[in-house]
């Protein structure tokens, strides 16, 4: 797509160093290519409500980006004041942008906005700093059964219930049953992690069918494809359609992040590399940035 | 409270009570300890790492100055026995601190310490190298001579230095190198011309101009008047080479190189010859000089010191005195900078931090840089305006650059480049405790280290370092059942400092970390630390409540006779190239002394250091 | 003012004679000259592929389990961060529950402490007087008993982070570390050719030649003028300085040693070139090509995991390519280190930084670290792992006439730390190679807890032919087993 085109519709958005932000519509061709300042770090990325919301850092700013078109962007500041609050994982939920605010030994706190640009002063996302280890970082997100689940280091996971403005604390969880990834799929959701670890639950809080994997294939990527869970790790792919029953394949070249959308899966590796894969097994290099790439999201965009 | 009690009135030891006599070992000293001190302190519990058994008599005292002075310090502050145990009688006091007093008195006896062989470190060779041959070329890079290996401490410390074979052959390549360059690089026209004073004319046979260069080189690199019969022994080897048929110049190159591999020139041999041994004599005019200008300038002396020795006038207290201000003044003494004062600060650390990116995305290479510039221009700042060794702990100027002034928030200064700038109070900045060098360097990749900011203060400001922490207690300690998960990074140290291995350092180190909360993982001032106030608040056995870096400098400020004190034992002992202990002590009194007197400014301290009886005096052995 | 010192002109310069083959000083890197190929009648030349003796000890100590296999004896599957090394498990002994006892003297810090026992086994150590103190390391015990009959009696190189000293001499002193690649090649190989010896015809006898010497060169007189002046002024000092110039003495008498051996080195290696051994050595393909390159290398390395590859390559290369040319036998390489980042190694979590994940990755009980720092901490051991690797694969490949080099060697594979925590208890620790087919691989042995690390070290050491039996704490440590050996390993 030639770049002085608006983009529309389902498109992938990659996001990284440098004030990286660019796009593809098959993952094999990335367009709409714009950076900003050396030093500027972007780690988060989201599309949802035909608008991609981008944030990171620059110097002791908190920034976010955010477009329609993937031309025109707005810049906006999330802190209130430099050097104060660490901005963490997007995700939208109730027809909003989220953005959790993590800082060491604080209540988790959440920035929301419907469009990117003007956003809620920041709200505490729970009661009390409970079953969250005082360093312990918020990290991925999912949505589903009418609840929301976020995972963390430390084996932090937090729910929030239908109808709950707040989210609880599973608590107890051990250290080496850390999350480092989760989705949500076929009724229930599935997180991985270390070792091969995948587990399933359906509220977010009673979790089973644990199970481990080889050592040292630790799960960076659990995503839904629509028909199966497929959980990317380094050196195997495990994949299951209920997240009980599991098979492993060995893997090649795998991503240290991944996001799934038109068929096909995109992965992205340092430095800047970026890969696709129709099967989550078997892995190709379409590009390689001169920035690392940090963060990827797929979704629709400027829906009229 | 009275804070004053609490200071140590000064850190020498109590002066001997007059016309009393020093009482001996038994009552003075183990009847006291074993009644007080002993159930903490032997040699199976050895709190807080201190075993006072293996003080047995007068004799094995002496090997244990840093303990009994630790323990006359924390006595006199009441510090120790602590609160809870029981208390310490005034006259078993008195006489316990007569006894340490009296064991290490030297005042009768003056004691330079002993006399200790030296070997010329990496970059005194390096400067010694250029300067003698004049060239500007960096031998000890291009023959890969490593830095030294010396454990916690200047790289001028002798004991930790090592003349191994391999920098051995080192030594021999960088002559080469350096030789190379001086005969064969047109760079080098100019410094060959001075080198080569005679060249053979009609009046002057080759072998004669030979031995005419040496006789001028010799004792510059030998830093000493020659004998005619060494500049003959050298010349030997150029007479042959001539005789050989080798041209002038090649002659010249055979005599000198054997010079540069000679252990007169890569060693800093002190003549004892005619002494008798135990005796103790002032240091020749030459070897002043020497140890003068490896102390200021980290390399040989120059033609106007070399000159005030051969004349006398260095035996004179104006003419020494001259000397000291004048290299003080000049630009090799950055050499005192960047190897003493840059290392005790622990400067080159900054090199080594990291904040994580994902942190800390502003720290750049450019702004680690500037933090270090700006610590080492603020040192410079120092010894050429030769102001008070009082400003390293508050000052109301430091010096920036655009980017170093973004980052702490203060008024830049007018251009882009470094500039001094006045500081106001709301910068919270000034002195070390403000600076990012310090405060980065003492942080972890992604939070700050409260307990290492501690340690840095006890140990680069007030000279007491703390223990190192017990070989397992590397990661906190785990979690038992009654102790709740910790909320904060503050919470979860005071559990671990609750250990009873734990507690008694980090009771002492911590709050001082805790105060400079104020400042994040990068040195900058943050207004809160995620919603959360800021705890920057603290509490020092025996000094009582504080808060914020302000809070600090005050504790600081009262500390001041401590850090002074300090300052002054560390560049006596980069001077001497050793530990001091209690025989230096009437010389650090004297230092002292004549600080208070100069507004303790910065050439009060080197003078004092260098008039000071260890640095002039050696003992034959 | 004339000064005590005394005149030199009675002694003629070139009285002693000691300095047989003074004219390949000019060989040695220090010297200018390319040597005559003169040689001294009667040198012992090297018989037979001798055993060398390799250290390869990389930072942050290891992760357990995932380098110590769950079961005993014949090895199965290797844990992931040996998993590189599966095609060679027949060439491996993997050794558990070797620990340190030594303890500080409460002047150290706790990677100092580590550092300073890792090759000592010293049951104190500490610092004094801005002088590590620990007993003399095993590479140079080593070396008193093989170095004699190698040009190098022992090489250590790595430390590009500037790491805590692990060597000590038998004074205990510190010794130096050449982290520079270019250097350490220059100071093996300069005024030689690369070849590789002919191990069957120096089995067979036959010395080259003795050739005459020429005139006395220009370095041999400098060499002459040193010592004498030296030994001359040694009187005229007090004790301290007598020590220091005593050290310059051994210094500089090493030195003519090493060009004696050198001397002897060429001739024996010009007749191996008409005839060379099987194997064909070059220099190390990424080897810098001068010193602002090699500058350039050495810093880049704790930034760029791309060329910290390149210079643990090219180390572990000098080091292979020192033992085929039987430059040393005695070689230790210090690896890693703790300031490095590694992103691309790490691909779990959000931090890059070695240091950073030991310490979030270890804690006093295991289940309560991170587990994806240590995971990331996993990663970098096994990535380590493939560079030792690689030096095994290159070792097993390198034909000394019917032996391979590996065969040759024992090459031991640990840590200065037995985790990132500064633990002292199970350190990791392989050895890989047949040590001159005395070793047998393929083996995981476990040995009660805590067992001395020096027991190892009397092992290697009696393979080298040391019978003394003891080493380091092998007997005075508190934990002292199996009378200071480890049974079953050889």
């Amino acid at each position: 797509m030639p770049e002085e085109v608006p983009l529309t519709g389902a498109v992938f958005a990659a996001a990284g160093e440098n004030g990286l932000r660019v796009f593809s519509v098959d993952g094999v061709r990335w367009t709409h290519q714009q950076l900003d300042r050396e030093g500027m770090l972007l780690n988060h990325a989201c599309i949802d409500g035909g608008r991609c919301l981008v944030v990171g850092k620059f110097g002791g700013d908190s920034v976010a980006w955010s477009t329609t078109d993937g031309i025109s962007w707005t810049q906006n500041k999330l802190n209130t004041q430099a050097y104060a609050g660490k901005f963490g994982p997007v995700f939208s939920a109730d027809g909003q942008f989220q953005v959790i605010a993590n800082d060491d030994g604080a209540i988790p706190g959440v920035r929301t906005s419907p469009d990117g640009t003007v956003w809620a002063p920041r709200k505490p996302l729970m009661a009390e700093r409970k079953g969250l280890k005082h360093d312990a970082g918020l990290r991925r997100f999912a949505r589903g059964n009418n609840r929301l689940v976020i995972i963390g280091d430390y084996g932090a996971r937090l729910v929030r219930q239908p109808d709950r403005a707040l989210f609880e604390a599973v608590l107890g969880v051990p250290a080496k049953e850390t999350l480092v990834d989760i989705a949500f799929g076929n009724g229930v959701f599935v997180g991985g992690g270390m070792h091969g670890l995948r587990m399933r639950s359906e509220d977010g809080f009673t979790w089973t069918d644990i199970v481990n994997g080889e050592e040292g294939e630790h799960i960076n990527a659990m995503i839904w494809d629509g028909r199966q869970f497929v959980g990317i790790g380094q050196g195997a792919t495990y994949r299951s359609v209920d997240g009980k029953a599991w098979t492993r394949e060995p893997n090649e070249n795998a991503p240290t992040n991944a996001v799934f959308g038109a068929g096909i899966f995109v992965g992205i590796l340092w430095p800047g590399k970026q890969l696709i894969s129709k099967d989550g097994i078997h892995w190709s290099q379409v590009h390689e940035f001169p920035q690392h790439v940090l963060a990827l999201a797929y979704g629709s965009l400027h829906k009229s | 409270m009275n804070l004053a009690r609490f200071i140590y009135a000064s850190l020498s030891l109590l002066p001997v009570v007059a016309g009393a006599v020093v009482p001996e070992f038994q009552e003075g000293f183990r009847t006291i300890v074993e009644r007080y001190c002993l159930e903490c302190h032997d040699e199976k519990k050895q709190k807080g790492g201190v075993d006072l058994s293996v003080v047995t008599n007068g004799e094995t005292a002496l090997d244990r100055y840093h303990l009994l002075r630790k323990v006359a310090e924390q006595v006199r502050s009441g510090e120790m026995p602590p609160e809870d145990e029981q208390a310490l009688k005034p006259e078993d006091k008195q006489t316990l601190l007569h006894w340490i007093a009296g064991t290490f008195d030297t005042s009768k006896s003056p004691h330079p310490g002993p006399p200790l062989a030296r070997q010329l470190t990496r970059a005194e060779y390096n400067a010694t190298l250029r300067d003698l041959l004049r060239i500007n070329f960096d031998a000890a890079s291009q023959a890969g001579i490593p830095e030294e290996n010396v454990v916690g401490g200047y790289s001028n410390r002798a004991g930790g230095l090592v003349l191994e074979p391999v920098l051995m052959e080192k030594f021999f390549t960088a002559a080469d190198l350096a030789l190379d360059y001086l005969f064969g690089d047109k760079a080098a026209a100019g410094p060959l011309k001075t080198l080569l004073v005679v060249r053979p004319d009609d009046s002057t046979q080759p072998d004669s101009a030979l031995r005419k260069v040496l006789s001028v080189f010799l004792p510059r690199a030998f830093r000493r008047p020659v004998a005619d019969e060494e500049v003959n022994a050298f010349a030997r080897l150029g007479v042959s080479a001539l005789t050989n048929g080798d041209a002038f110049e090649e002659a010249v190159r055979k005599a000198i190189k054997p010079v540069l591999v000679s252990p007169h020139f890569l060693l800093r041999l002190e003549s004892t010859a005619s002494a008798t041994p135990g005796t103790v004599a002032r240091v020749s005019n030459a070897e002043l000089a020497v140890r003068l200008s490896y102390f200021l300038w980290a390399t040989m002396p120059d033609e106007e010191l070399f000159i005030a020795a051969n004349n006398g006038t260095l035996s004179e207290p104006e003419g020494f005195e001259r000397q000291v201000r004048r290299m003080l003044a000049h630009q090799k003494a950055e050499a005192l900078n960047r190897y003493f004062l840059e290392r005790w600060l622990q400067l080159p650390s900054i090199q080594k931090a990291l904040p994580s990116q994902n942190a800390f995305p502003s720290y750049t290479r450019s702004l680690r840089d500037a933090m270090e510039r700006e610590t080492r221009m603020f040192c410079e700042h120092l010894r050429k305006e030769d102001r008070s060794i009082l400003e390293f702990i508050e000052a109301d100027y430091t010096f920036v650059n655009a980017e170093l002034s973004k980052h702490y928030r203060i008024i830049p200064p007018s251009g882009k480049d470094f500039a001094k700038v006045n500081l106001r109070p709301e910068d919270h900045r000034g002195g070390l405790l403000g600076m990012g060098s310090i405060l980065t360097m003492t942080s972890h990749t992604d939070r700050t280290k409260p307990t290492a900011r501690g340690k840095w203060i006890l140990e680069v400001l007030l000279g007491t370092p703390p223990p190192p922490p017990p070989p397992n207690a590397g990661t906190f300690a785990p979690k038992s059942k009654d102790k709740i998960e910790p909320k904060s990074f503050r919470e979860k140290l005071a559990q671990h400092a609750s250990n009873a291995s734990c507690v008694g350092c980090h009771r002492r180190v911590d709050p001082l970390g805790f105060a400079l909360e104020d400042f994040d993982a990068v040195g900058t001032w943050r207004a809160d630390a995620g919603g959360q106030t800021v705890d920057n608040a603290g509490t020092l056995p025996g000094i009582g409540d504080f808060k914020g870096v302000e809070g600090l400098r005050r504790i600081l400020q009262q500390k001041q006779p401590v850090i002074i004190r300090n300052i002054a034992a560390q560049t006596l002992s980069y001077a001497l190239g050793r530990d001091l202990s209690y025989y230096d002590e009437p010389a650090l009194d004297e230092i002292v002394t004549a600080l208070a007197q100069n507004e303790h400014r910065f050439s009060s301290l080197i003078l004092g250091v260098a008039k000071s009886y260890p640095f002039q005096n050696r003992k034959a052995e | 003012m004339k000064t005590p010192f005394p005149s030199t002109s009675e002694v003629p310069v070139s009285r002693r004679s000691f300095l047989r083959g003074a004219g390949v000083l000019a060989a040695l890197p220090f010297l200018e000259t390319v040597a005559p190929s003169v040689v001294r009648a009667g040198s012992r030349v090297p018989l037979k592929p001798p055993v060398r003796f390799g250290i390869y000890t990389v930072t942050g100590g290891t992760v357990s389990e995932s380098w110590v296999p769950q079961e005993l004896g014949n090895l199965g599957k290797l844990p992931s961060i040996l998993r590189t090394l599966e095609p060679h498990k027949e060439d491996l002994v993997i050794l558990s529950n070797l620990s340190q006892s030594g303890q500080g003297d409460g002047r150290i810090n706790a990677h100092e402490h580590c550092a300073y026992v890792h090759l000592s086994c010293a049951d104190t150590v500490g610092k004094l007087n801005g002088k590590p103190m620990a007993s003399q390391s095993v590479d140079e015990r080593a070396a008193e008993i093989v170095g004699a009959q190698s040009l190098i009696p022992a090489v250590r190189m790595g430390y590009s982070g500037g790491e805590t000293s692990f060597f000590f001499d038998r004074q205990g002193r510190s010794l130096g570390v050449e982290r520079n690649p270019r250097m350490a090649f220059e100071r093996m190989f300069k005024g030689r050719q690369l070849v590789a010896p002919n191990w069957s015809r120096r089995l067979a006898g036959g010395s080259p030649e003795a050739q005459p010497l020429g005139s006395k060169a220009y370095d041999a007189q400098v060499v002459d003028l040193l010592l004498d002046d030296a030994r001359r002024l040694q009187k005229q000092l007090g004790r301290s300085d007598q020590g220091k110039l005593n050290e310059y003495l051994e210094s500089v008498f090493s030195i003519e040693q090493r060009v004696r051996r050198l001397h002897e080195r060429i001739a024996i290696e010009a007749v191996d070139l008409k005839d060379p051994g099987p194997s064909n050595p070059h220099a190390p393909s990424n080897l810098p090509t001068d010193n602002a390159a090699q500058d350039q290398m050495v810093r880049a390395v704790s930034r760029n995991p791309a060329i910290h590859g390149d210079y643990l390559r090219v180390m572990t290369d000098l080091m292979v390519l020192a033992f085929q040319t039987d430059t040393t036998r005695v070689c230790s390489l210090g690896l890693g280190t703790d300031e490095a980042l590694f992103p691309g190694v790490v691909t779990v979590g959000y931090e890059h930084h070695a240091h950073t994940l030991e310490h979030h990755g270890n804690a006093a009980r295991v289940e309560d670290a991170d587990p994806v720092a240590r995971e990331g901490c996993r990663q970098i051991h096994a990535w380590y792992s493939q560079f030792f690797t690689d030096a095994v694969a290159k070792m097993r490949a390198i034909d000394e006439g019917g032996s391979s080099l590996l065969d040759n060697t024992v090459l031991l594979y640990t840590s200065y730390m037995a985790d990132g925590g500064h633990g002292t208890k199970n350190y990791p620790a392989l050895l890989a190679g047949g040590a001159g087919g005395k070793l047998k691989g393929g083996r995981h042995i476990a040995y009660q807890k805590e067992t001395p690390f020096a027991n190892l070290y009397v092992e290697v050491l009696d393979l080298l032919g040391d019978r003394s039996g003891e080493f380091g704490n092998s007997k005075t440590s508190k934990k002292a087993a199996y009378e200071g050996r480890l049974p079953g390993l050889v």
